[in-house]
């Protein structure tokens, strides 16, 4: 996650180990990360308007690691000024075949995301808490799905408690952390660890974000 | 957990979005929370919390930072928990290892006996690093137990002081001097000496130095030397005093190439009182001038 301006350069080392027994090509290759209809969608440089990946520089732009080698790659990225993008993927595209025993031949890409935050426009709009029901094989679930509505990517993670009918804590579970981008939608998910006894209880799910806080809460009954 | 309440703080800011407790690292505090039922950690490695009857207890796991939810019929009240880290506790009898910069500081004294001649030899050193800084130190210096005739009993061999950083030198007392071999080459000379980026000046006494442009060896004289670096223009003016005697030697260089260099040289003597005879430096022969 890189706090920057847009317009401005910002540069970055990638080192790619080969730890298999044969010589791996790459060449080097920026896409865009652009969220439709709440979900990631990964677009090839230059397709997008106003894309951060047509600004990629590699240098080199091609490399060879040979077994039990490193090779390190200098990437740079400018992000437009006018651009609502804030993600991008710099990948090392492997062009050469692995060997395998049989006729499937295929080539292994590595690649990792960037993103950058230019704002402190963070905004997160949950939907209501869905609880799954417990039963004689699994405890309680807790879903949330949570939306990025502002302008800037975010870590977001959580916490579910639940309370009893007197509100006193009897249980806590964490969501898992995730990444979102503007725009993207994500379930979390927490599993409660324990059986509950019969009874009516209240979960409070919590996230916190960038020094952030929200939470949600729903009751529910244990038949 | 102890109930006991040993640190508490409560910060309030304008500018921030939640109120800030601190906590001592290993040590337990009581937030009145009126109304809460339940309260939790978002990072159980650092803080840990509950609440019972109205009061939250918070303790400090391990240093760090957490966010702590309470809960109450009201609602929910967010808390950012900062755990301060202890001071380091030592067993009895712990002694400290050196620290890196006392790992910098470097000693030395050194104690000498010959016995042909009777001679007792002192010798310290001593130098320290503060980060580019140094300081250096060094004395040697001779006693002889029987005396020589026109010998002085004590001697000083070398001594001196220096503080050096990589822009600027100081030193005074001993220091080899390697200006250039028309001028002082590769003496010691004792006295004053300062080193600004490519410009330094040197004051001093040499016991003997060598200079190429004259036949022999020179011995003793009191030589101030400066020197100043242009980009084109390269400029060693010499000054020195020699008994009775004024000399002022100067050469030049046009270009930064020793090669290429276009080089003059003049000496000039004072002759009792105010008459300079110039002197050719190849045995030309030079007509007699009169000085002011």
């Amino acid at each position: 996650m890189v706090k920057c301006k847009l317009g401005q350069s910002y540069t970055q080392l990638l080192t790619v180990t080969n730890h298999t027994l044969q010589e791996l090509a790459f060449e080097m290759v920026a896409q865009d990360v652009v969220v439709r209809d709440g979900s990631r969608v990964f677009v090839r440089a230059g397709d997008q308007t106003q894309g951060i990946a047509a600004t990629a520089v590699f240098l080199p732009k091609d490399v060879t690691v040979l077994p039990e080698q490193s090779v390190v790659v200098s990437v740079t990225f400018t992000p437009p000024a006018e651009t609502t993008l804030r993600a991008v993927v710099a990948m090392f595209r492997g062009s050469s075949k692995l060997s395998t025993k049989g006729a499937v031949q295929m080539t292994a890409s590595l690649g990792t995301l960037f993103t950058f935050t230019t704002s402190p426009d963070f905004k997160v709009q949950t939907a209501p808490i869905t609880v799954s029901a417990q039963s004689a094989t699994s405890n309680i679930g807790v879903f949330q799905i949570l939306t990025n509505t502002g302008t800037e990517p975010l870590v977001a993670d959580g916490i579910v408690a639940v309370l009893d009918q007197s509100g006193v804590m009897v249980g806590k579970a964490p969501f898992e952390s995730h990444r979102l981008l503007p725009g993207e939608r994500m379930p979390f998910q927490a599993d409660y660890p324990s059986e509950l006894k019969p009874g009516r209880y209240r979960v409070l799910a919590s996230f916190q974000f960038e020094k952030q806080v929200i939470s949600d809460s729903k009751e529910f009954t244990v038949p | 957990m102890s109930g006991r309440i040993i640190f508490f703080l409560l910060l309030c800011s304008l500018n921030l979005s939640a109120e800030q407790l601190a906590v001592a690292y290993g040590q337990t505090i009581r937030v009145a929370a009126p109304g809460a039922t339940a309260a939790f950690s978002f990072n159980d490695l650092y803080v840990e919390v509950r609440a019972e009857a109205g009061i939250v207890t918070v303790f400090g796991k391990n240093a760090g930072s957490a966010t702590i939810v309470i809960v109450s019929d009201l609602g929910t009240r967010t808390l950012e928990v900062h755990v301060i880290a202890p001071d380091p506790s030592y067993p009895p009898g712990f002694v400290s290892p050196a620290s890196a910069e006392a790992g910098q500081e470097n000693d030395s004294y050194e104690l000498r006996f010959t016995s042909n001649p009777s001679q007792l030899q002192n010798i310290a050193d001593f130098q320290r690093a503060e980060g580019n800084r140094w300081v250096r130190f060094h004395v040697a210096g001779s006693f002889e137990f029987s005396d020589f005739s026109n010998r002085s009993i004590f001697a000083l061999g070398s001594a001196f002081y220096q503080v050096s950083t990589p822009a600027r030198d100081v030193t005074l007392l001993d220091q080899l001097v390697g200006n250039s071999p028309l001028t002082v080459d590769r003496s010691i000379v004792r006295g004053f000496h300062y080193r600004q980026g490519t410009f330094f000046f040197h004051a001093g006494y040499t016991s003997s130095t060598t200079f190429a442009f004259a036949k022999g060896r020179r011995r003793g004289g009191w030589i101030p030397v400066f020197r100043g670096t242009a980009c084109l223009l390269h400029a060693e003016p010499l000054l020195f005093f020699r008994k009775k005697r004024v000399r002022y030697f100067c050469h030049q260089r046009l270009g930064g190439f020793p090669g290429l260099c276009l080089r003059t040289f003049k000496e000039y003597r004072l002759i009792a009182g105010n008459r300079i005879q110039p002197r050719a430096r190849r045995g030309g022969r030079v007509p007699r001038v009169q000085g002011t």
